[in-house]
Parts: structure tokens; sequence; C-alpha cells
């Protein structure tokens, strides 16, 4: 049954309903609902909520909980993000499961309060050391609040990897209808590695140190190939009108949910547009754009962000030279005017293809 | 003749042989912490937590689950890994720049939080895995490569006495200084530690060992001479004794 | 070394693991009867190595033992019952 919920709190929620009974966390701006929710909620199902001295300390304290198997999330936004970046790298290395969420707002350095999207690169392209992935969901509704902690906890429990939610602080705050599942039973993974008491087998160690010639590179080609599996088996996308758009709006977040209501008002005017909302950052819904691309009728895309211009760069990648990428986007948290979204998208639509 | 082994390895140590220099006090604390495990059975529910120093693979020789952390955040994880799991014992183990540097914040929360946990703290007045730099606890006029004209208090401050301040904190059930330079102050650690661990068992709360170790190779002393130096100058600026023991009679 | 006590021959002594010492000599200074060594012998990583030279001297007190960092002394004590003045 649909009720009024607020995004952050829906995640909180979602994470109990997906069986998570540990949550460290740090109190910042926009995510500060989660922290109060769990404080509460978590002693209501016999969890652990435990509010760190910072981000550092929460995002090893995931680390340290991760390792014995459980079920654990931290939030935090932007500012707090960076400072859980080597936690992050580490949790990748050590092929721990946990979910992640960044709630973003505007940056760099302390920036605002307000939603914003610059922390893409952060996230995909990685913010800590070395080379390692992160499964990113971009949720835009607070049903997606919802479903996407859900998936991500089974996600990085049959992957091993940590699941990062990437909202901007929009969603995370807004209040919508959405439902919870109900009988929601999460699967159970088996986890012999963890740190559980070395009782009637072997001792197991998390660690991402190997200081011989060839351990490390024995872990990254584990890291790699673990990746490729995981680019095979899953993507997630939403596509709005795009069968005989000559202009595709692409986007993730609030600013997706603009570029859809542009797409269904320029569609009423006769114009052919359509909108490609991302879904999951990593992996990057690549093959689709470029089939997409690859269509006679479509003059080009137009990005559209809430940063100066990050997700831009990954559909350049995935359309390579086949047709143009214009970018259109606002930093600072402020957002994207329609005005100007339609004027760019007409300008695409009186190219000659 | 009935001949009988009345010293030989426990059985929590590996075989082994440490990667530690001769005469560093590692090898004897690692010892002790495998001989408690052992005399109070506690091998399959224990989980140790390796730092970032010299005993960053203390996974070698130790026969238990372990896991790594992050330079100076032992005190985190082990928080994370016992309210997860607050049936296994859990043990970090850190050096002076893991537990007193980058890491003072995770050490002074966990311990004033009261976490479950035990934390043995290797205090040799310097970094020795990066080759003998200034640590909190170097002392006043101590050289060491990023002091080469003596730790200078006007600019660098004075040695931080970890147990002191953790013993101020309300929370803490036992705070210990002890050493490992002679067979008297050994036995001693080997005691504290004991405690330490059966305090845990109990559920009693945090508990805290500070052991004054050895550094031959970044002091630039052979092994004999490094204990005499602790005993005539590190241990006048840390004395030994026990600074809480909320569930026994001794205190200093 | 061997000592008689009353119907007993009890018998202590120690032995060095030459692959395991590096030769730190804590075990020398600390021994209160001078029972170890330093040798001019190099174990197969390159440290010279103690002996238990004056072996009979050994009580079984388990210093040398106690303050080695490598686990490279076990100490022995061997009980035997005799016939005595007293059987």
């Amino acid at each position: 049954m649909k009720q009024f919920l607020k995004g952050n709190e829906a995640l909180s929620e979602a994470a109990i309903i997906a069986g998570c009974r540990h949550y460290f966390g740090y109190p910042i701006t926009p995510q500060n609902e989660i922290t109060a929710y769990m404080a509460k909620r978590m002693r209501e199902v016999g969890g652990v909520f435990l509010q760190a001295e910072s981000e550092t300390a929460s995002i090893n304290m995931v680390f340290g909980a991760a390792a014995t198997g459980v079920r654990v999330m931290t939030t935090t936004s932007s500012p707090g993000f960076s400072l859980m970046q080597e936690g992050v790298s580490y949790l990748a290395a050590a092929h721990l499961p946990c979910v992640l969420v960044n709630v973003m707002r505007g940056g760099p350095g302390l920036g605002n309060i307000a939603g914003a999207q610059g922390d893409y690169f952060q996230a995909v392209k990685g913010g800590g050391h070395g080379d390692y992935k992160l499964i990113v969901l971009t949720p835009a509704y607070v049903q997606e609040m919802i479903d996407f902690t859900i998936l991500g906890f089974d996600l990085a429990d049959k992957y091993l990897i940590p699941v990062l939610i990437l909202v901007d602080g929009i969603v995370g705050q807004m209040v919508e209808p959405a439902e919870f599942p109900q009988n929601y039973v999460p699967k159970v993974y088996e986890k012999p590695w963890a740190l559980t008491g070395a009782k009637g087998r072997p001792k197991n160690v998390v660690r991402t140190l190997w200081l011989d010639d060839t351990g490390v590179e024995i872990n990254n080609i584990k890291l790699q190939q673990k990746y490729a599996k995981i680019k095979s088996e899953f993507v997630m996308y939403e596509e709005f009108m795009t069968e005989d758009a000559e202009v595709i709006l692409v986007a993730y977040g609030t600013p997706a949910r603009i570029c859809k209501s542009i797409t269904k008002r320029m569609r009423e005017e006769g114009y052919k547009v359509g909108t490609f909302r991302i879904q999951s950052a990593f992996p990057f819904p690549e093959y689709r754009l470029m089939e997409l691309a690859l269509q006679k009728h479509l003059k080009g895309f137009l990005v559209v962000e809430m940063s100066a211009g990050q997700m831009v760069e990954d559909v350049r990648l995935s359309v390579k030279d086949y047709k143009p990428v214009n970018f259109y986007g606002r930093m600072g948290g402020s957002l994207p005017e329609e005005k100007k979204i339609v004027e760019h998208t007409l300008d695409i639509l009186r190219l000659k293809v | 003749m009935d001949l009988k082994l009345i010293f030989e390895k426990p059985k929590t140590m590996t075989d082994n042989k440490t990667h530690y220099c001769p005469g560093c006090g590692h090898g004897v604390i690692h010892r002790l912490v495998a001989e408690v495990i052992d005399e109070l059975g506690i091998r399959e529910k224990t989980v140790g937590i390796a730092p970032v120093g010299c005993a960053v693979n203390a996974y070698e020789y130790w026969d238990i689950d372990m896991c790594e952390a992050a330079h100076g955040r032992v005190a985190a994880v082990a928080t994370g890994i016992k309210r997860a799991r607050p049936d296994l014992i859990v043990f970090g183990y850190q050096g002076d720049g893991d537990l007193a540097a980058i890491g003072l914040a995770e050490t002074l929360h966990a311990a004033n939080r009261g976490e479950n946990i035990t934390i043995i703290f290797v205090n040799n007045a310097t970094y020795g895995m990066t080759g003998g730099q200034t640590a909190p606890t170097t002392l006043p006029g101590q050289i060491t490569k990023t002091s080469p004209y003596g730790r200078d208090v006007s600019t660098e401050g004075y040695p931080m006495r970890i147990s002191e301040m953790i013993a101020m904190l309300e929370a803490p059930a036992y705070v210990e200084r002890v050493a490992v330079v002679s067979t008297e102050t050994i036995n001693r650690t080997k005691q504290a530690i004991k405690r330490a661990f059966k305090l845990q068992l109990e559920g009693k709360g945090y508990s805290f060992v500070e052991v004054l170790s050895g550094c031959p190779n970044e002091w630039h002393l052979n092994p004999v001479e490094a204990n005499r130096w602790i005993e005539e100058n590190m241990m006048k600026y840390f004395p030994l004794g026990v600074y809480k023991d909320r569930y026994g009679i001794v205190k200093v | 070394m061997e000592r008689i006590v009353k119907d007993k021959v009890i018998s202590t002594f120690i032995e060095v693991d030459p692959e395991r010492c590096k030769g730190c000599l804590l075990c020398v200074y600390e021994c209160p009867e001078g029972v170890i060594d330093i040798t001019n012998k190099f174990n197969s990583k390159g440290w010279i190595y103690v002996e238990p030279t004056f072996n009979e001297r050994c009580t079984g007190c388990k210093k040398c033992a106690t303050v080695c960092p490598d686990l490279a002394i076990r100490v022995y004590m061997g009980q035997e019952i005799i016939a005595g003045p007293n059987m």
C-alpha cells in the first residue's frame, strides 16, 4: 500500500527490510534523517546503531562488520564520502559486501546543502586509490530509494563488492508516494571467508596487503574478472519515448525527472524527443547507448547534469564519434532550467544528419 | 628418564619465523598473546586486528582469524567486528603511529564508548617500520629520522602518555602499562594481557595494555642496550603500573 | 644440569634452534648461570646464532626462553626415580 515517504527514511527502512542490522554513521546534511531514523529503528529490530566519531571511523567500522559477514551500511554526503575514500578502496580490495550511500550536496569543499551531482567521478572513476570499481545505483524516485537499496544488499552479497547508492539531496529529502515490499525474504549467501572464529576450519584472514611479488597483481586480476562478470550480467536504465526520438536527453536522478517532463511536453508540440535515464552508473549502459546512437533518425544526445559535466564523459565514451553529445548543466546545487534544456534540445533538432 | 618440555611454542603461534629485527619486542609480545589464548582456550573464537607498522603481517604468526585495518583504524574495525559478533573475543594490536597519531581519535572514542574489546599498544617511542621517525611517544631530545637534532618540545610538544589519557575516561575497565625488557617485566606483561582477555570474556568492558618495547635497529642500540635504555629512560617518562582496574583493588 | 633431590634425579637443559636464532644475545645476558654463548657460526638466514655451550649449568629457570623473541629455545626437564639412601 502506498504511503507518503521521505527519500532518506524510505531508504533506511528498506535497508532494515533487506536484513541490515548494523549501521554506523555520522551526521551530515542532507542525510541526517537516516541517522535519526536508524537510531530509533535499529533498537526496535534488535540491530546495532552507532554514531561514530567521524566518517573515517564509520567506514572502518563497516569494514570490520562486513568482514564478519553481516549486512552493514553507512551513509553520508559529499564531504563525508571524501573522508571515506580510503576505507572504500580497502573494502573493494578485500572483496567485502556492504551498502554505502552518498546523498550528494553542492561542492567542492564545504559547498552548500542543496542537492547536486558533483560526485559522479568520485563514485564511478574511483575516489579512492587503486584499480577498483563499485556497483553504483542512481535512484531518482523515493520508490527507487527503496528498491535500489534492497537490490543493493543482494548485489553486494552476490558479487562481494561494495554497492554505492548515489543520489542527489533533492531525492533524499523529497516526500512522495511509495510502498515497501510485503513479505520480502532476503536471500542468504554462504560466506565461508568471513571472520567468525576459526572453529573447525583453517583461519580466515581479511587482507588487502601482499608484500610478495605477485599477491597484489593476483588480487587485481580477481577484481577485474569480477567487474567483467558484473558488466556481463547487470545494468539498469529506463528509456522514455526513445524509440523514434531524434534527440535523446541523458540524465540521472532529479535532472532525469525534469528531462522526462520536458520530453512529454515537447512531444505534445510535435518534437521527437526522448529521455534515457541512467539507473546504474556502474555498470554503465554503454552498449544500449551505442545502439541508440547508430539509429539513423537520431540526431544527437543532450546530457543534463547538476555538475560541470561528469557523466557526459561516459556518454561520449559509449557513443564514440557516431553522434554529437552536447551538455547542459548547473553547478553548486542549482536546478537545470527547463527553458535552457528546451533551447539546447532544439539546437540539436535543427542539425542536419 | 621421563623427559618433559617445560617451555615450548604455544599452539596459537604458527611455525613461521618472524621478520622482526633481532631483539625486537614484538616477538615476545606475540608469544605472550598466543600463550594467553592457549591458556584461556579461546583460539576458535578470537579475532585479532593487525595494524600498519612492523606488525602489519601479524596474521602470519597467530593461528586465529585475523583482519587487516587501514592505518590507525584498528579501534574502529574492532568496534565493527565486536558489534557484529559480540560473542567473539576481539583484540587490536597497534604501534605508536597507528594508535597514538593517525588513530588517536578512533582509539579514544572506542575507549570512551567502553567497547568490550582489548587493545594492546606496543610503545617503542618511534615509527619502526618506516625507518625510525618521531612518534607521539618519542622522548624529549630523542634523535630520530625526523628529529635529527633531537625532539624539540617547543615545536613538537611532549610525549603522550596514552595509558594515563585512557585511564581518565569513565568507561574503560582496565588500563595497565607494562614492559618486555626482562623476565620479570615479561611475566607481568603476560598477566596483564591475560587479565585483559579475561575481562573481555566476562563482558566487563574495554581493556588496554601498553607495552614498552625495544626497537634496537631504529634506536641504533643492540638489543641488550635497548632494553636498558627503556629501563633508564622510557620508564621514567612512562611509569609502569595499573592506571585503572575497575574490578580489582590495585591502583597507581 | 643433573641434581639429586630425595629419591629423584632431576635433569634440566635447553636446546637452541640455530635456524630460529637471530643472535640478539638477550638470552646470553639473561641467563643467571652463563649457559649460553655466542658462536661464530651462521644459519641459513645469515644470522650468527648462540649455543648452550655450558648446558650442564642449566637449572631450567626458563629465563632464556622467556626473553627470546624468536621461540628459538626449548627447555627440558627430566625426572627419574632412583634407589636412594632412604629406600
